[in-house]
């Protein structure tokens, strides 16, 4: 499967084709006007996420990365370089790593999954080419390095792995209780609906 | 003998829900056919309480399972790990398109009206009244004053919440008190009272409680409704209708009950009861009423009576003209605008409404002046996207980002009405069977010329509203639907005054078995542009009444 198909194939995305696939990777109940919020607030930037193809091969296993170790490695630490420690936990915290995992092996369609264990693959012979290492052993500033230089494939459209691992990464983090409720605030019964000072609030609600 | 009831109600949804109420208080022995399994209120709604996290890989279901749903999945939002299970799988449930028709359906009790949009407007005469002024389809038989008391009954049952506007084409109802607007929307609304004369903002009409009401509870903003109310607080059958039914204890249901024909009796010269496949066991029942609804969705209702064939009825019941499965209509829709409103940033919201903003129908209300007939409502709101929206690069810039709100975005999507076409329609294939022997149904409908033009004014009209309101960078969303993903398809078995031209009369009953009452989607002479669904309800206790009135003076035997 070739690359360059995938980029052409994202410029083509249209809307409703996104706010399926931002649908379905929220997780949660979008009413038709919240439904209509996501699909406006997201058009914009609608490359973010391309995740499925009419494509339905499935994997029999539910762990593929965790089956293949060193490719497991990788992802946890490219999940990591996206959304990294700070004050707050990353996404080696939130083991955004096992929802990537899940994803890839039982929600991607073959020729999806495919394509992503070639891109992590990709990943790691960037790091060997670039840094004589192995990603897993670069170091910081070299594992953002080859993280730039997978970001500026995806812009010239050589290959989009970078826009999805980015994807899967927001989206496994953000849903995963860490992401959701120490990085974003989150609340299961709020019980009204007002507006509110966003001084009150002070970050992004989670869902 | 045991199959033997007073009143028969094929399909336990919005409003076969409450036909089996209306007649189990009327304390007619009742019998519910339901295709689908029991569900029962709060304790069959396994994934209402959980959690983002909790919901295993994004709550996407997985690349084999998708093979399952290649039709349900047309919506995007409907087939997932938290609400699969309220939706048929198409390869179970197979059908044909002649012309794309996303025919979205849930077999269990209750139906759609758990995964319903709840979105509530009553018709008006406006409505009521445009075939005959306009020479288009036929006239309905009943006007707004025909039908009014009986919203209010059922909008007194349901508990819809809104706020009354006094506009003649879209009547206030009983409402209680409204969820709120946002800061963002009010500010939309005061800008639209100030630049159009023609047009209001007002927040929807939703069947969301916002005070305890008839033993369910308020609504807690969790906007987890699709997956089952925990608190009731929007209405289904299941937290509504049904459990008053079962409580006069004149109401059954009878689950995987596959309504299969109606049976029509020779001698008697009159429909007896249904011909009821077990969608287990697959062994065939008849179960027999002198009164029978059915509420199986528009298109199944009318594919119960194309089945009914007889020496008598050799193309089905109702279906002597050619009327029957014919004049399908849906709401075209998802078109309309959005634009960005930064000015706002230092507001956000606390707690996550599942309702929207409602903008009523303001073209060819007081004349017809436009390029197409009818209107059109927006639904829509403002919000502020949070990390779905995607953000910049990576690492901690990128994470910073999306820990906050992106700025505020207000979107209005249309929903239009659709005329009543003869060629727009469904047929039965009796070559293609599903597994129950069951002929399948095959779609022929399109959106024409009319619904187009109206497109344009719609996006046109959306992108006018924001830009007057000083919104920021306003893009026209010109994305469209196919007839059935609105999912309120209807008309394929219309009301109408004359047997030649329509198949029920103005109570709903089928012109040719006066027993037999259609009071779903399937009975609608026109569209209009509002969510149907109350009307739904309002027709049907309208019709139990005179049902149950018919056959206390013998008018039914």
């Amino acid at each position: 499967m070739s690359k360059k198909r995938h980029g052409a194939q994202m410029d083509k995305i249209d809307r409703r084709q996104f706010l399926k696939q931002v649908s379905m990777l929220t997780g949660f109940t979008l009413t038709t006007a919240s439904w209509s919020a996501v699909l406006s607030s997201c058009a914009k930037k609608s490359k973010m996420l391309t995740l499925f193809e009419q494509d339905f091969g499935f994997a029999s296993r539910k762990n593929l990365l965790l089956d293949a170790k060193n490719f497991y490695a990788i992802v946890d630490e490219l999940t990591e370089v996206i959304i990294p420690i700070t004050d707050t936990p990353g996404a080696k915290d939130a083991r955004v790593v096992d929802f990537v995992d899940g994803m890839i092996s039982v929600v991607y369609g073959k020729r999806d999954r495919e394509f992503f264990l070639e891109g992590i693959a990709h990943t790691d012979s960037l790091a060997r080419s670039m840094f004589k290492n192995a990603f897993v052993q670069c170091s910081e500033q070299e594992k953002i390095a080859v993280v730039k230089k997978l970001e500026q494939e995806s812009a010239s459209k050589q290959n989009d792995f970078f826009e999805k691992i980015k994807g899967l990464t927001i989206a496994g983090f953000f849903t995963s209780q860490i992401g959701a409720t120490q990085v974003l605030k989150h609340i299961d019964v709020p019980g009204r609906y007002e507006t509110v000072p966003y001084a009150e609030i002070g970050k992004a609600w989670s869902q | 003998m045991s199959n033997a009831y007073d009143a028969i109600v094929v399909g336990s949804g919005i409003s076969g829900g409450i036909a089996a109420k209306e007649l189990a208080q009327k304390g007619l022995k009742t019998l519910i056919l339901e295709r689908g399994r029991k569900v029962e209120h709060v304790t069959d709604y396994p994934t209402a309480g959980l959690q983002p996290w909790e919901l295993e890989n994004g709550d996407q279901v997985s690349a084999e399972e998708r093979l399952a749903y290649q039709k349900q999945m047309r919506t995007g939002y409907t087939i997932k790990n938290s609400t699969k299970h309220w939706f048929v799988k198409d390869t179970q449930h197979p059908y044909q398109e002649k012309k794309r028709f996303d025919w979205m359906r849930g077999y269990h009790e209750g139906g759609k009206s758990i995964m319903w949009g709840r979105q509530c407007y009553r018709f008006s005469d406006l409505d009521f009244e445009a075939n005959a002024k306009e020479g288009i389809g036929i006239d309905w038989p009943i006007r707004y004053k025909d039908i009014a008391p009986w919203y209010s009954y059922v909008e007194k049952f349901v508990g819809i919440s809104g706020q009354k506007e006094g506009l003649a084409q879209l009547p206030d109802g009983e409402f209680l008190p409204p969820m709120n607007l946002n800061v963002v929307e009010e500010h939309v609304r005061d800008r639209m009272k100030k630049n159009f004369k023609d047009r209001i903002l007002t927040i929807g009409r939703v069947a969301m409680l916002t005070q305890p009401h008839n033993g369910r509870g308020s609504c807690q903003y969790r906007n987890k409704c699709i997956r089952g109310c925990p608190y009731g607080a929007y209405y289904s059958s299941n937290s509504g209708a049904l459990p008053v039914a079962y409580a006069t204890g004149n109401c059954t249901l009878r689950p995987y009950s596959i309504v299969h024909s109606l049976i029509y009796d020779r001698q008697k010269n009159k429909v007896v009861g249904v011909n009821v496949i077990d969608a287990e066991t697959k062994q065939s029942y008849r179960y027999f009423a002198p009164i029978i609804f059915l509420n199986a969705g528009a298109v199944n209702s009318t594919a119960i009576l194309m089945n009914s064939k007889s020496n008598q009825f050799p193309n089905g019941i109702g279906n002597n003209y050619d009327v029957l499965g014919r004049y399908l209509m849906d709401h075209h829709f998802l078109v309309g605008a959005q634009g960005w409103f930064p000015q706002f940033d230092d507001q956000y919201v606390y707690g996550r409404r599942g309702n929207g903003i409602y903008i009523p129908r303001f073209r060819n209300v007081k004349k017809n002046d436009q390029d197409f007939l009818r209107g059109y409502g927006y639904q829509g709101g403002a919000g502020r996207a949070a990390w779905w929206r995607g953000g910049p690069s990576f690492g901690k810039t990128l994470k910073d980002h999306l820990s906050k709100p992106e700025t505020w975005n207000m979107n209005l999507m249309a929903f239009g009405e659709c005329l009543p076409y003869r060629s727009n329609r469904m047929t039965l294939d009796t070559n293609k069977t599903d597994e129950w022997g069951l002929p399948t149904v095959t779609f022929d409908a399109e959106f024409k010329e009319n619904e187009r033009k109206m497109q344009k004014d719609m996006i046109a009209s959306a992108v006018e509203i924001l830009e007057a309101a000083g919104a920021k960078s306003v893009r026209p969303n010109t994305t469209g639907s196919y007839p059935g993903l609105g999912i309120h398809e209807m008309g394929s078995a219309r009301m109408g005054k004359d047997p030649k031209t329509s198949v029920l009369n103005k109570w709903n009953q089928v012109h040719d078995a006066k027993n037999v009452f259609v009071t779903d989607g399937a009975c609608m002479t026109s569209s209009a542009c509002v969510n149907p669904s109350i009307t739904y309800m309002a027709l049907t206790a309208r019709a139990v009444d005179h049902a149950v009135n018919s056959l206390k003076k013998g008018e039914l035997s």
